[in-house]
């Protein structure tokens, strides 16, 4: 109600948090869920046991700290400040210590985690210089979790008590936490692995092998034949040449379409559109086996040309070409959603100008179109080089001897070598390449960033496009299109035969395998073979999804809406992942969090955290995106009102975010359904997804079940992506059906 | 000063707002707004008014300096628990929420129970005159309907202080006047304390009891609209509000000069005029609107020179001409009910009462 049982409110949660977390939950990490709620029964019991009881009981004397800073946070609280009969300072200097407290508490969690290992002190300097103890410990658990929570909030409330983001205790736990996490989950599991990269076999930093490793003939060859992905070329060559010509093609390709869709008369127009989203919603590997049904040696295409000109079948899809030729499918929808925003931006007015200073269409387009969408192509291109070098599905499905980063680095940690070091200079490199092409991009487009919209009432036509252009654009765009109708035909045709390319008859047993249900004994059996991937997949996803949407828009709120120190370090944290190929993050998660402090490998918690951390990205752009749209006034409307920020989040911001938040929850959720690379070494006998499952039954060749399972979890996609629309659309359209006048900006909103 | 502060006395003590740029955007004000009084801050565009207006709301924190509201210190209390309201230029109406819920929006995030809030609201709409239109979405109204839904927004919480930011910006020419005459009229009846941002000197001077002109950060001038009008004390105020022309003149000390008076030379003519607050003032402000031409008619004492004309438009209700005085000075004046623009080249004698002109720094 009033300002002060508001502060006290959000005190007493966190020292509740703190006392409940060192006093009632197990502070480790239990063998079996937590959420079976067993060890309700056995909270005495060494592994089960809370902090208090861990200390008293069990000799783990080095929480102590955590009660003892516990209560000196009591005692601050217990004499509160009035901040209208207080001394100029005193508010402050009580805030600071309140915020050192909590600050020390939150890290004094990890840092303990990191310090004392299964087997005592992690290292040597720190048994040298401290009391001895008996004993280690394993990885932190719930009770670790509440209380470095806590006193996240108690530092938060600190921070806000001295006066900082105007007094709002949500601003600075927002930022606590969104700053934690990010740095948790993202930034210590990189540097961890590039950390790996650095040690030599005795586990001591080594730049000798560091040098060893890097310098390999296996990743720098350099030859003619890597022009057209032969042997004897370099891995690093081969991810670099690969990614550029995709880059290079899906920017075409997409600018291509994108002209065809917004400065042409084509009828197929909404085809383009619809086929430009189903690669989103595609599972890996579908592209790839289609490509092999087409042009594999036992592939239509070359039957048909054994049959009728008596052509030997070749291997040629396997190397570069059909890597290449997979990636240009999948990853041109990509470029081209770039693009259209970029081809609809061009002001029509600026072309008008153009042409009425005596320019013909092509000096136009040539002179005027194009160096406008210079920045959009260089976005396109980025994203184009991105995807590719992370591509993991396509180069090992198609790649034959052709080996790129992201297959060695797999190799490397499945293969029979399990050579962590390896991996993590592969991973260097990779990393390397893609923040190289980041800062080449930003370069590139640093003072090009023209504002072509200018929000004065921008009417003309578009100029129509030169011949020339227009007919490629019909030339290329066309057969993509049907190439493309024709590869996802293919799919479902595959999925229903019996034995592809030699057995044409129809049946649906590959369904029947991976879905079927029988009934038994104790009710319905779920027997198909794909059901407990399947299930897996959704849970996580569903888990996910949520969790990327709130993390992603509270630090796009954060990124948008407040003034800190370090906020372009904070953006370049949350938008990290973004240039992180997805191999390496999962090579990343398993090296950081294999050991204690965060020993979570196996469990569906690693796969949840890759995905919500793998996602962020994109969230946190769409919420900048659509905060950029809400004036600022309404935030300040609702502070005024005497709203905190928590208040103003939840009532104001909330329900005008709605679509950048409905966004976000999207694809969160089918970027997880799809997702593999990042993944497939994260993944556990338990917590088996369904695109490791596919990717077994494809290194099977039981392609039928592979391409059935596919063809499954893209309806599952369809129709959640058709349920959010319809739930939210609906809920839109009732609010607007009282207001006839508004239906227009509900158009423009809904995008 | 130990006058009392009553509930909306507002006061600034030095206060300074620095946004780390090099050039303060608000250089160590102070002023006092009497209970119940509507203030106005005035002045062009970069010159403060705003950030003052944004540091009474709590939306930034001064850098330095004291601001006391009822008489209790206010300066790093935040805006959602300060007793002020703020009408936003924008109006910022909450576009998802309808009339009723945007009224309702402040008591409830404060704890009033719906019920209660509804009442209260209601109550607050039909002062306003919107009563029928609770269910409304804001997208739905007209641009003064939405002005006065964010008025009874910021009303229903009975601040201590209702800020305006340029209320009248976003309203077309002809509804200003009227909207503007509606909330003098609100704020009279309520009693409420106002302050009011705009930089419209027409709109300031109908609503305020009392005008703070800002220059570059800080206070030129506070006073009633008609002290500030007719006797300002800068060049900076007679420009701002009468686009009163600023004469470098000549000072003559005589022992003939009637107490009170100055004696000064401007051109050919020698007249006093009223002594100037500020002792060290040498220049004379001489608004366009007190002059008229010399057509035999001028009344004792009036001051009465030749000038050339090089420009002249009708402008409707009077004559807008630039004239030069016989030592090469230019004068804007506006000759109110002439009926022809003045030929340019013509050579006329106008003239005009020395009360009307004031000495200025």
């Amino acid at each position: 109600m009033n300002r002060l049982s508001r502060d006290a409110r959000f005190r007493w949660t966190a020292l509740f948090l703190i006392a409940g977390g060192l006093a009632l939950v197990p502070w480790y990490a239990l063998q079996d869920s937590f959420f079976d709620f067993r060890w309700l029964g056995r909270l005495g019991g060494k592994d089960q046991a809370p902090a208090l009881l861990q200390i008293a009981s069990w000799g783990k004397v080095w929480l102590i700290a955590l009660p003892v800073l516990l209560l000196a946070v009591m005692g601050l609280y217990a004499r509160p400040i009035e901040p209208h009969r207080a001394a100029v300072g005193a508010m402050r200097s009580w805030g600071r210590s309140v915020a050192l407290l909590g600050g020390v508490g939150a890290l004094y969690v990890l840092g303990q985690g990191f310090a004392i290992g299964p087997r005592g002190y992690a290292t040597d300097w720190l048994s040298a210089l401290l009391p001895p103890i008996a004993g280690g410990q394993f990885g932190m658990g719930a009770g670790a979790l509440l209380v470095a929570f806590g006193f996240t909030l108690v530092c938060a409330d600190g921070i806000a008590s001295m006066g900082y983001f105007r007094g709002d205790r949500f601003v600075a736990t927002a930022l606590l936490s969104v700053t934690a996490l990010v740095v948790l989950f993202v930034f210590f599991p990189v540097v961890r692995v590039l950390w790996e990269g650095l040690l030599g076999q005795d586990r001591a930093l080594s730049f000798a092998a560091f040098w060893e490793r890097f310098s390999q003939p296996k990743l720098w060859a350099l030859s003619w034949a890597c022009l057209w992905g032969g042997s004897g070329c370099g891995v690093a060559w081969n991810t670099l040449w690969l990614a550029l010509l995709c880059a290079a093609g899906t920017t075409v390709l997409g600018l291509l379409l994108a002209l065809l869709v917004v400065r042409t008369q084509f009828p197929g127009k909404r085809l383009i559109r619809l086929v430009t989203l189903l690669p989103i919603i595609t599972p890996p590997f579908v592209v790839g086996i289609a490509l092999i049904m087409l042009f594999g040696r036992a592939g239509i295409i070359n039957e048909l040309l054994e049959w009728a000109f008596g052509i030997p079948p070749t291997r040629w899809i396997y190397g570069l070409p059909g890597v290449l030729l997979a990636q240009l499918f999948a990853f041109t929808p990509v470029a081209f959603l770039v693009l259209i925003g970029v081809v609809e931006g061009v002001s029509p007015t600026l072309e008008e100008a153009s042409q009425s200073l005596h320019a013909n269409r092509w000096q136009t387009f040539r002179h005027v179109t194009l160096p406008l969408m210079a920045p959009g192509l260089a976005n396109a291109f980025l994203v184009g080089f991105i995807e590719s070098i992370a591509d993991f599905g396509n180069p090992i499905l198609l790649g034959g001897n052709f080996g790129v980063m992201s297959t060695e680095i797999y190799f490397a940690i499945v293969g029979a070598q399990l050579d962590q070091g390896k991996a993590g200079v592969y991973s260097l490199i990779l990393l390397a390449f893609a923040l190289f092409a980041f800062w080449l991009q930003r370069r590139a487009t640093a003072r090009k960033n023209f504002v072509t919209v200018s929000g004065k009432g921008d009417t003309g036509l578009a100029s129509p496009l030169p011949d020339g252009v227009r007919r490629t654009a019909f030339a290329v765009g066309l057969p993509w299109l049907a190439l493309t109708v024709v590869l996802y035909g293919m799919c479902l045709f595959g999925a229903f035969v019996k034995i592809w390319g030699r057995d044409h008859t129809f049946t649906i047993e590959h369904f029947v395998k991976a879905f079927s249900i029988d009934y038994g004994t104790h009710g319905l059996l779920f027997t198909g073979a794909a059901w407990h991937s399947l299930g897996n997949t959704l849970l996580f996803s569903l888990a996910a999804a949520p969790l990327t949407a709130i993390v992603g828009i509270l630090s796009a709120f954060l990124i948008a809406r407040t003034r800190f120190a370090g906020q372009h370090l904070f953006e370049f944290l949350t938008l990290l992942s973004f240039a992180i190929p997805g191999t390496v993050i999962g090579v990343a998660y398993i090296f950081a969090f294999n050991v204690p402090p965060i020993e979570i490998t196996g469990t569906g918690l690693i796969i949840v955290l890759c995905f919500v951390f793998r996602n962020l990205p994109v969230g946190v752009r769409g919420g900048i995106a659509a905060f950029a749209q809400l004036d600022r006034s309404l935030d300040e409307a609702s502070t005024t009102l005497g709203a905190g920020g928590a208040t103003t989040f939840r009532r104001v911001l909330m329900p005008l975010l709605k679509p950048a938040i409905i966004g976000a929850l999207i694809y969160g959720f089918v970027r997880s359904m799809t997702t593999v690379s990042a993944i497939i070494f994260l993944v556990s006998g338990n917590t088996e997804l369904a695109t490791t499952y596919i990717i077994g039954r494809v290194i099977n060749g039981d392609y039928g079940v592979a391409i059935a399972y596919s063809a499954t979890l893209i309806m599952i996609m369809v129709l959640a992506i058709v349920l959010v629309q319809w739930l939210v659309g609906a809920r839109r359209l009732g609010r607007r059906s009282a207001a006839a006048p508004g239906l227009g900006s509900a158009v423009a909103v809904g995008g | 000063m130990t006058t009392t502060a009553n509930k909306g006395t507002l006061e600034f003590i030095n206060v300074v707002k620095d946004y780390g740029t090099g050039d303060p955007a608000v250089k160590s004000i102070s002023f006092r707004v009497e209970d119940g009084q509507l203030v106005t801050l005035l002045g062009p565009s970069g010159c403060g008014k705003t950030t003052t207006l944004r540091m009474i709301a709590g939306l930034e924190l001064p850098t330095a300096g004291q601001i006391l509201l009822g008489g209790r210190d206010v300066t790093t209390e935040s805006a959602a628990a300060r007793n002020v309201s703020l009408v936003f230029q924008s109006y910022a109406l909450f576009p998802h929420l309808t009339v009723m819920e945007n009224v309702c929006y402040g008591p409830t995030v404060q704890g009033m129970k719906k019920p209660d809030a509804i009442e209260r609201a209601n109550a607050v709409l039909k002062l306003i005159g919107l009563t029928g239109f609770e269910s409304r979405l804001p997208s739905e109204l007209s641009g003064g309907q939405q002005q006065r839904v964010a008025i009874a927004r910021a009303l229903v919480l009975e601040p201590a202080v209702l800020l305006f930011d340029e209320p009248l910006s976003n309203l077309d020419t002809k509804l200003r006047r009227h909207v503007r005459e509606e909330i003098r009229e609100l704020q009279q009846r309520l009693g409420i304390t106002c302050v009011y941002v705009t930089h419209d000197r027409e709109e300031a001077m109908a609503v305020s009891d009392q005008i703070i002109v800002m220059e570059q950060g800080r206070i030129a001038e506070q006073g009633t609209p008609g002290a500030l009008f007719f006797s300002p004390a800068t060049a900076f105020v007679a420009d701002f509000l009468s686009e009163a022309n600023v004469l470098d003149i000549e000072r003559i000390e005589a022992p003939d000069v009637p107490s009170g008076q100055c004696r000064v030379r401007l051109a050919d003519c020698v007249f006093d005029v009223e002594a100037p607050v500020r002792a060290e003032a040498r220049r004379l402000a001489l608004r366009p609107d007190i002059f008229r031409i010399d057509r035999d008619v001028s009344a004792a004492g009036w001051v009465r020179f030749p000038v050339t004309i090089s420009k002249s438009a009708f402008i409707g209700k009077g004559v807008e001409a630039e004239v030069t005085l016989s030592d090469g000075k230019n004068l804007f004046v506006f000759l109110a009910g002439e009926r022809q623009p003045l030929v340019a080249g013509q050579a006329i004698a106008l003239v005009f009462s020395p009360s009307d002109a004031r000495l200025i720094v």
